[in-house]
């Protein structure tokens, strides 16, 4: 480790000195102090019995230098009794998260470290970052990238994935070419690729397998594969407003665990495709976008011997619509890997400006079973003043396949919500937040207020309340509120928030995990330079 | 008419094609050994016995084409003989320029599969004592130097399950009937295997050794690895392995004409079987032919 920060370095320094490069970075910092409080099953973690605090932070430096094609960067990341990566269980460490260096040679870029890259939609392979759900999926390798012309990319990279501060012991080897081919008369554009990947267990990973296979009953046992071999093939096509994309990917067989602990020879496929429709002809503005996606044991890791959010290669993200409100975002239909039809269509329309109406009817099933089904409409309107949103939503939840709780009713919710915000003058603004969500199972029904108040550019201030008022799970209608308070200095934001946050599923960008309840205060702060 | 020349900008795709093609078909794999053959045991639970004294085992991945591997003959030969009926040995013919000879037949596809299964060892000879990690390194086997101190520190031990074994072997036939038992006197939560191994010695074949300054002819083989009746990495014993759980095994095999039943063993042993932690727990042999 001491030569990779030796050379980059040198790196750094050489350039800056003889370039005419840039340097620039942030720091992310995040402290939390837990508070017990049985009431809503924030207690009996380390955190809260003994631990009483943990803290997690990324400081990232970049250096750029067009002249000479070379980009570098060093990210330092600290966990302190970190709650961040399995909820529950405190995690310290404290060492390079990242590094990387980069160098252009006319249409040849190399690139050696820790890689996020994404080949395609994503389906089959992507290396990416995540940080409130703790997923730090980089490619620890080389990639090299090579421009044919203009229109034409292939990418080809090999290494292994990150885990924390070391590396899974699987090998993946991979490439892409995705191109783009304009046709001028009549207007159509073409966006086609080609994408593969090569998964090769450890022998220590194979052991594990082994053994469990060796245990079962003859009848389940089959011999597993070391390699795993998974591509697509894709394509958009546009033609004036309207573009249609489609992507289908194939994996061979390997052993994936069936979502019971047991192992399973599977092969996988994935059909996804998309229509949408985008004019200004019609109002002020309308879109229509429909998406299907079929996945059929799709189960794309460094192992089998992996589980939660750990080891994935690729990116499934839940295909429902991703709601923000914190009622209506409460059930969210992660993406069922192992087999799901999931579909939603997405009407966008402005008769004229500052009048937008938004539907969305999205539904996941699986082979026997309806998992999830969503209602959504919402109604903006902006004037200068202020900003009004109105809307509902109804959701069909299938808790027992969604947060593996056995005998779980299906959880229907009706929520109607309301946003407003309003200007009083240039500097200061207010918004206010109202949200009902009547729901006979689960929880029961709650109600969530939250109004906030901005002196831009520095300061902001929030109080909101999420109250179980009919409680289904507990004896008392409890609260679960939250006060917060951010500051802006230049470049730098401080937060500082008070929560008491219920458990359930927390998705960002698709990806979902499952957090238990929380009880403390957050410190938080970010500083670019 | 002059051809257009041939750009790199066009060979990239067909090279990027061709890899794909060629990793593609690349696809074919030997894989892993699986056991798919049905293992039938008789389980009961009685009054736990009293603890058996530790018999540890020594494997020796050797080989008649390795200069060195004469040394860790010597080796486990001292250690028997330091510890009368305490030690086991079995010699596993996995060198990778074996057979010296082709007409030698000491080396086995479970010879083979063990050492993809313990090691890949990258050094001959490679002994391991009961598969015990002594120097916590990950690393299970040791250098015939280590062999005696290590075995020393297992023999002092009690082992948490009791075995027996017991040979029938029809001299017309060739068939040889192995019934063991395995008898837990404390508990044990680790997945744990029976193995059963035959072994013949006395063999008599060429050797490479580097302390007789090269072959010898009439090298004497001991504690070869003939046949393994269960799966080379054990067949399981699947209940919940509590103070006295009994297990009772039988297996049949048909011993072929070259080998010598009067100098064979059949060895059973209760292992581990994790892929982090394979130890031996305890062991017993008895002659074939009483």
């Amino acid at each position: 480790m001491r030569k990779i920060l030796g050379v980059l370095f040198f790196v750094f320094c050489v350039n800056s000195l003889f370039g005419q490069g840039s340097f620039s970075g942030d720091l992310q910092l995040n402290t939390e102090f837990y508070q017990s409080d049985s009431l809503i099953g924030a207690n009996g973690t380390p955190h809260y019995d003994d631990l009483l605090s943990g803290a997690y932070g990324w400081l990232t430096t970049f250096y750029r230098n067009d002249q000479y094609g070379i980009e570098a960067g060093v990210r330092f990341d600290i966990f302190n009794n970190s709650n961040l990566h399995e909820p529950g269980i405190p995690y310290t460490d404290a060492g390079i998260g990242r590094w990387y260096i980069s160098k252009k040679i006319d249409a040849l870029r190399i690139t050696g470290g820790h890689i996020y890259e994404q080949f395609g939609t994503g389906i089959v392979y992507r290396s990416y970052e995540e940080r409130p759900l703790g997923i730090d999926n980089a490619l620890y390798g080389l990639e090299i990238e090579y421009a044919i012309n203009e229109n034409w990319t292939v990418k080809v990279l090999g290494g292994q994935m990150k885990d924390l501060f070391s590396q899974f012991d699987p090998v993946l080897k991979g490439g892409t070419i995705e191109g783009f081919i304009p046709i001028k008369k009549p207007k159509i554009t073409l966006a086609p690729g080609v994408t593969f990947i090569n998964r090769t267990l450890d022998k220590d990973n194979m052991d594990i397998i082994v053994g469990q296979i060796n245990s079962y009953d003859l009848v389940d046992r089959f011999v597993p594969k070391y390699n795993m071999f998974a591509g697509s093939v894709f394509n958009a096509l546009t033609i004036k407003d309207v573009t249609w994309y489609a992507e289908y990917a194939k994996k061979t067989h390997e052993a994936i665990n069936d979502g019971t602990g047991q192992l399973v020879d599977e092969d996988g496929s994935v059909i996804y495709t998309s229509l949408s429709y985008s004019t200004t002809k019609i109002g002020n503005g309308f879109g229509l976008t429909g998406q299907l996606r079929i996945v059929d044991n799709w189960v794309m890791r460094t192992s089998p011997n992996e589980t939660l959010l750990q080891g994935f290669i690729d990116y499934l993200p839940s295909l429902t619509k991703q709601n923000s409100l914190r009622l209506t975002a409460r059930y969210q239909a992660v993406a069922q890997s192992l087999g799901e039809l999931a579909y939603q269509v997405n009407a966008t329309f402005t008769p004229k400006k500052g009048y937008t109406f938004n539907a969305n009817y999205s539904k996941v099933t699986n082979d026997s079973l309806d998992l999830f089904q969503e209602i959504f409409v919402d109604f903006e309107m902006r004037k200068t003043k202020y900003k009004l949103l109105l809307g509902g939503q109804l959701i069909n939840y299938n808790q027992e396949v969604f947060e593996n709780e056995p005998d779980r009713p299906i959880v229907k919710t009706i929520t109607p919500f309301a946003e407003l915000t309003y200007k009083f003058s240039r500097k200061k603004s207010m918004r206010v937040e109202l949200q009902y969500q009547n729901c006979k199972q689960d929880f029961g029904s709650w109600v969530y207020g939250l109004i906030e108040f901005n002196i831009a550019p520095k300061w902001s201030f929030a109080l909101s309340d999420m109250w179980n008022y009919e409680p289904l799970r507990t004896e008392e209608a409890l609260h679960y509120y939250s006060v917060f308070t951010g500051y802006t200095h230049k470049s730098s934001r401080f937060t500082l928030n008070y929560v008491k946050q219920i458990a359930g599923i927390v998705c960002t960008g698709g990806v979902c995990r499952y957090e238990p309840a929380f009880s403390g205060l957050k410190a938080g702060m970010v500083a670019t330079f | 008419m002059s051809m257009k020349p041939f750009s790199n900008k066009n060979l990239m795709p067909i090279l990027a094609a061709g890899s794909l093609f060629f990793i593609i078909s690349a696809c074919e794999e030997v894989g892993p050994a699986i056991n798919f053959t049905e293992t039938t045991y008789t389980t009961y639970i009685e009054t736990p016995e009293t603890p058996q004294d530790k018999v540890v085992l020594i494997e020796d991945f050797t080989g008649a084409a390795c200069p060195n591997c004469p040394d860790g003959h010597i080796a486990v030969a001292d250690v028997i003989a330091n510890y009368p009926n305490k030690i086991i040995a079995i010699a596993e013919y996995n060198f990778p320029s074996d057979p010296l000879y082709i007409e030698q037949n000491m080396v086995t596809s479970e010879s083979l599969d063990l050492n993809g299964y313990l090691g890949p060892v990258s050094a001959w000879p490679a002994i391991f004592i009961d598969r015990k990690d002594f120097g916590a390194d990950g690393d299970l086997e040791e250098l015939p130097a280590n062999v005696a101190a290590s075995a020393a520190e297992q023999v002092t031990l009690t082992a948490p399950v009791n075995l027996y074994i017991e040979n029938t072997f029809d001299n017309v036939s060739r068939t040889l009937t192995v019934s063991v038992k395995v008898k837990y006197t404390s508990t044990v939560i680790l997945p744990n295997n029976l193995s059963i191994v035959l072994t013949e010695s006395n063999i008599i074949a060429a050797q490479i050794d580097d302390n007789a300054g090269g072959e010898v002819e009439d090298y004497v083989h001991n504690h070869v690895l003939r046949k393994t009746l269960t799966f080379f990495s054990g067949d399981a014993l699947p209940e919940e392995n509590v103070a006295g759980r009994v297990y009772e095994f039988e297996y049949t095999y048909a011993l072929p004409a070259n080998w010598n039943a009067d100098n064979m063993y059949a060895i059973a042993f209760v292992h581990n079987f994790e892929a982090d932690n394979k130890e031996i727990l305890q062991s017993t042999e008895r002659e074939i032919v009483d």
